[in-house]
């Protein structure tokens, strides 16, 4: 099947007075249509800033120095959404690219109410009536399960939960039937029943409307419930692709080893819970070679040397490491 | 749990920080300069003579003789100047320490006894608040203004100057008194704080070694541009006939000036403005040096 | 809503003893003798001492507990703290000694004038300084960004004298655009040509420290959350900016345009001072010359008032622009 969205050599830099940080470093992945990607890894990996490349809103000084985000079209080749101008990049979001953002506390805008954050998602893409326009939200509220739309049109966003902020927030990123949905972690800031709700209203309307989803997340746990496919990312690249199942089952890279490990599971007693040992080093020293080698209990004297190429260890299933794990 | 370690590698470090953008090196360069003016005014070594009158040399424009000119008696501008410097920076100065001084204690000792004695301090700078800035300090400097106190047994009289930097500092902690309370208050609460409080510390240990070193940001920012705010005030209580008298400074120069840019002498007015505007410009650029170099807040954002 | 209101006004008045408390402490007990201010150089003992008894500062400065046991409750009245606070309280700040006039009326008759210089100042300096502000937070960082931030840092260093003094010499007199000074018998449209050197004048002094604080209020607003949840709606920069960060951005202006509101009130000394408008400040400037010490009192009991009259209106603005606010 076609990709929706392919991304291929994605760098985004940081450029602070003469340093530069590079936080995402080359990164591939595509997205199918009714299907669920996890883009999981450590805090500060650049899964935030991995996801905001592909709207082309990185905050200064960020910038996105290479690489290549190509959007399926109906009709007609896909379209480069990196070199397009910005005015025609501001037509894309939020009509074929929607995102939910991490924060739900803050994302709303604190002096207008949901009907009106709502609205404005549609009216900016699409010329249509007042009243068109006011049953388009009601029923988007309705569709995020927001209980009694009607009323809550009228609410700000400091009088709803966190939870119901972010089903408001789901139904601006849905307002315009986007292709793609790019949800930031959008369950980390809600408690675990809530965010079970929330990844299952995710997944429904998913297929509802035939999107592709890239799902970011640091827990695995929502991972194995919600995704198809995962990618683990680590110092900017994604070091590990493959399918959900066979990536539980038989991870191929150590890191993606250590993440698994660090899970604790029901039923046994001592799990050491830093699996993977060592910190995360800062992006202004990344490490020669392989980035992972000094937390590595597999290292040997190449890993220090050579960054290792991507290779295939199964179908669908790619690795960046030299010594892989069977 | 330990306190945020505060060092003199800290400190080394965000001096470092701030002196490292060449605005902030020039611009305290310019403020040292000033300083050193004033002070070689205060030795009265060898300072040039601002008082000798000769009417001959009314109104003279600058010359090699007289850089600045000369004004209606024939006193020489740029010495004037120079001994302004003198006048500004110790009104300036006073007024700072005297604020910096009453807003630091007051706000340590509201935000971390609460209380009845911070309903008490509160209640002191709501009320000085509610007063317009301008009013009150001239009501401070009207008062205060030729009079005569007894303390201690002591006669003191309080002359122009004086009464100037009593004002503006009896007036100007109030911003700083309520900026250091409210983070006394946040960090009163924090962790350290209360672990060291556990620990058995006195309170007055307390506050210098735990609360002052994370205020001292905001201390220094206030300074800087308080400092700004009184040789500002300093002309205009000049102007109001409540400022020094009898010796030169450069609110007194620029309201001569008044009447003598109508007969086209603008070298006095264009002395006085000059000192003031650089001075100020560059406390403007080091405050915000400071402000970017310091709080932790903004630390690596913006620059 | 109004409960909440009455709450506030009581707690004001510990705020308004305490000025009155102030400018008691200041001009009767600091002041040194109040008789000897007002009634100048060439009063003879007689006259001050009618003066004295006439204005009440022949009682005791403070009230006398050892009257109040004696159960002589019009003795411990008679004391010239209560005197003060109950004339300052119901407004009634006697007569200035220079003009021979009450000052109540002086002041009444001095507001339009002040008014009439203040508040288009403040109104065209509110626009300007906000306009390009926020043209400053929509390009941020470009070069009309930097130029204007270089340029407020040199305006705010201006000595407002200094400015006053070259505009009107050189504007005014040299040139000849404007009256030097002056200001008409009668309020009519002619009022604006004296006023508009002045207004501009108070204008440029306020634009640079203006726009320097509302560019630094609205670019905080910018890196707010909810502007890039704006952005990925697909919403023009325009948009985010008119749309959202300004009606944000109002509750941070408001505050501090509220508390302007009571200077408006008293003029300003200098430009009324320079070009000769009989406005409050005008009136201010003379009183400190004559030393009018009752006038003083009096602009400074009625300017606090004014301001804390401004508080309880910026309250009832906040609840207006921010939904999460109520006045209960
Ligand atoms: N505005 C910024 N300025 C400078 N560096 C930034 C900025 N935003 C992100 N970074 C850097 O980019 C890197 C990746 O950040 P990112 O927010 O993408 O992490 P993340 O994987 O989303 O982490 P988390 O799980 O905490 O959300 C971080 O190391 C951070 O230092
Ligand atoms: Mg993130």
């Amino acid at each position: 099947m076609n990709p929706v969205l392919e991304v291929s050599g994605l760098r985004t830099h940081f450029g602070i007075e003469k340093r530069v940080l590079p936080a995402v470093r080359g990164v591939d992945f595509s997205l199918s249509r009714g299907r669920t990607l996890g883009l999981v890894g450590e805090s500060g990996c650049g899964k935030t800033v991995t996801a905001l490349s592909l709207m082309r809103l990185v905050p200064r000084p960020g910038r996105i120095v290479a690489g290549s985000v190509r959007l399926d079209r109906s009709g007609g080749g896909p379209l480069e959404l990196l070199s397009l101008p910005e005015s025609r990049m501001r037509r894309i979001r939020g009509r074929e690219l929607g995102m939910i953002f991490q924060e739900p506390m803050t994302s709303l805008n604190p002096v207008f109410t949901i009907g009106e954050q709502v609205r404005e998602a549609i009216r900016v893409h699409e010329p249509l009536g007042k009243k068109a326009v006011r049953e388009r939200v009601i029923g988007l509220l309705r569709d995020v399960n927001l209980p009694d739309p009607e009323s809550r049109y009228f609410d700000y966003p400091h009088q709803l939960s966190g939870g119901q902020r972010q089903r408001v927030m789901i139904a601006i990123a849905l307002a315009c039937n986007p292709k793609v949905l790019i949800a930031d972690e959008p369950t980390t800031a809600l408690d675990v029943t809530v965010q079970a709700r929330i990844l299952g209203l995710i997944s429904r309307l998913r297929d509802r409307y035939e999107m592709a989803v890239l799902l970011v997340t640091h827990d695995l746990g929502v991972v194995a419930q919600a995704t198809e496919r995962v990618a683990v990312m680590y110092l900017g690249r994604i070091v590990e692709a493959a399918a959900t199942r066979r990536l539980f089952k038989a991870p191929a890279h150590p890191y993606t080893r250590g993440l698994l490990d660090s899970v604790p599971r029901l039923g046994e007693e001592k799990r050491r819970l830093a699996a993977v040992r060592g910190a995360v080093p800062t992006l202004s020293r990344i490490p020669a070679g392989c980035s992972f080698h000094p937390r590595c209990p597999r290292a040997g004297e190449v890993c220090r040397r050579e960054s290792p190429a991507p290779r295939e260890v199964g179908e669908g299933h790619r690795v960046e490491c030299h010594f892989p794990l069977e | 749990m330990t306190a945020p370690e505060k060092s003199r590698n800290y400190w080394l470090s965000a001096g470092r920080e701030v002196l490292r953008r060449p605005r902030a090196a020039v611009s305290l360069a310019v403020i040292l300069f000033y300083l050193a003016v004033a002070l070689w005014g205060f030795t009265g070594w060898k300072t040039p003579d601002w008082e000798t009158e000769n009417f001959e040399m009314a109104y003279r424009p600058p010359s090699r003789a007289h850089p600045f000119g000369t004004d209606i008696y024939g006193r020489d501008v740029l010495a004037k100047t120079v001994y302004g410097t003198r006048v500004a920076v110790s009104v300036a100065l006073t007024a700072s320490v005297l604020a910096l001084v009453i807003g630091l204690v007051l706000g340590l000792l509201a935000g971390y006894f609460g209380g009845w004695i911070d309903d008490l301090i509160t209640w002191l700078f709501s009320t000085l608040q509610s007063i317009p800035y301008i009013l009150l300090i001239l009501a401070f400097a009207f008062v205060l203004q030729d009079r005569t106190f007894t303390l201690f047994g002591a006669e003191f009289r309080i002359r122009g100057i004086n009464a100037v930097s009593l004002a503006l500092g009896l007036t100007g902690w109030v911003g700083l008194c309520r900026l250091i309370r409210g983070e006394a208050i946040k960090h009163r609460e924090r962790e350290y704080v209360l672990a060291a409080r556990a620990l058995g510390s006195s309170p007055g240990r307390l506050i210098v070694r735990q609360i002052l070193p994370n205020v001292v940001h905001l201390a220094v920012i206030t300074f800087s541009l308080g400092f700004v705010s009184y040789i500002h005030a300093e002309v205009i209580l000049s102007f109001l006939g409540l400022g020094v008298k009898h010796v030169p400074s450069w609110g007194v120069m620029i309201d001569d000036a008044k009447l003598e840019l109508f007969r086209g002498v603008w070298w006095q007015l264009a002395a006085a403005t000059a000192a003031i505007f650089f001075i100020s410009l560059t406390l403007h650029i080091f405050g915000d040096a400071v402000r970017d170099g310091l709080d932790p807040r903004l630390r690596g954002e913006r620059r | 809503m109004l409960s909440y209101f009455i709450r506030r006004i009581l707690y004001l008045v510990p705020i308004l003893i305490g000025i009155a408390l102030i400018t008691f402490l200041l001009f009767r007990v600091v002041g040194g003798d109040p008789v000897d201010r007002v009634a100048g150089r060439y009063a003879t003992e007689e006259q001050k001492e009618e003066l004295r008894v006439q204005l009440g500062f022949d009682r005791p400065l403070w009230p006398q507990p050892g009257r109040l046991l004696a159960g002589d409750l019009d003795g411990f009245a008679r004391n010239q703290l209560f005197g003060h606070f109950a004339s300052t309280f119901t407004f009634r700040f006697g007569r200035s000694e220079q003009y021979r006039r009450s000052i109540s009326e002086m002041i009444r008759s001095g507001a339009g004038p002040s008014l009439s210089l203040t508040v288009p100042a403040f109104i065209i300096g509110l626009f300007l300084q906000i306009t390009i502000a926020m043209l400053c937070a929509f390009r941020r960082n470009s070069r009309f960004d930097r130029t204007v931030v270089v340029l407020s840092v040199l305006g705010i260093s201006v000595p407002y004298l200094a400015l006053i003094i070259f505009g009107q010499a050189y504007l005014a007199g040299r040139w000849g655009l404007f009256p030097i000074y002056g200001y008409p018998e009668r309020f009519g449209f002619s009022v604006v040509r004296y006023v508009a050197l002045p207004v501009l004048l108070g204008v440029a002094a306020g634009l640079g420290a203006g726009v320097r604080f509302y560019r630094t209020v609205i670019l905080d607003e910018t890196r707010a959350d909810y502007v890039r949840t704006a952005r990925a709606k697909g919403v023009g920069e325009g948009g985010v900016m008119f749309g959202h960060v300004l009606k944000n951005a109002l509750i941070p202006i408001i505050t501090q345009v509220v508390v302007v509101i009571p200077f408006l009130f008293l003029g300003s000394l200098l430009l009324e001072r320079f070009f000769s408008i009989p406005g409050l400040g005008f009136m201010l400037v003379d009183a400190v010359a004559g030393a009018d010490w009752p006038v003083i009192n009096a602009l400074t009991f009625v300017g606090a008032v004014i301001y804390l009259g401004a508080l309880l209106v910026t309250d009832l603005l906040y609840a207006l622009v921010d939904p999460r606010v109520t006045l209960k």
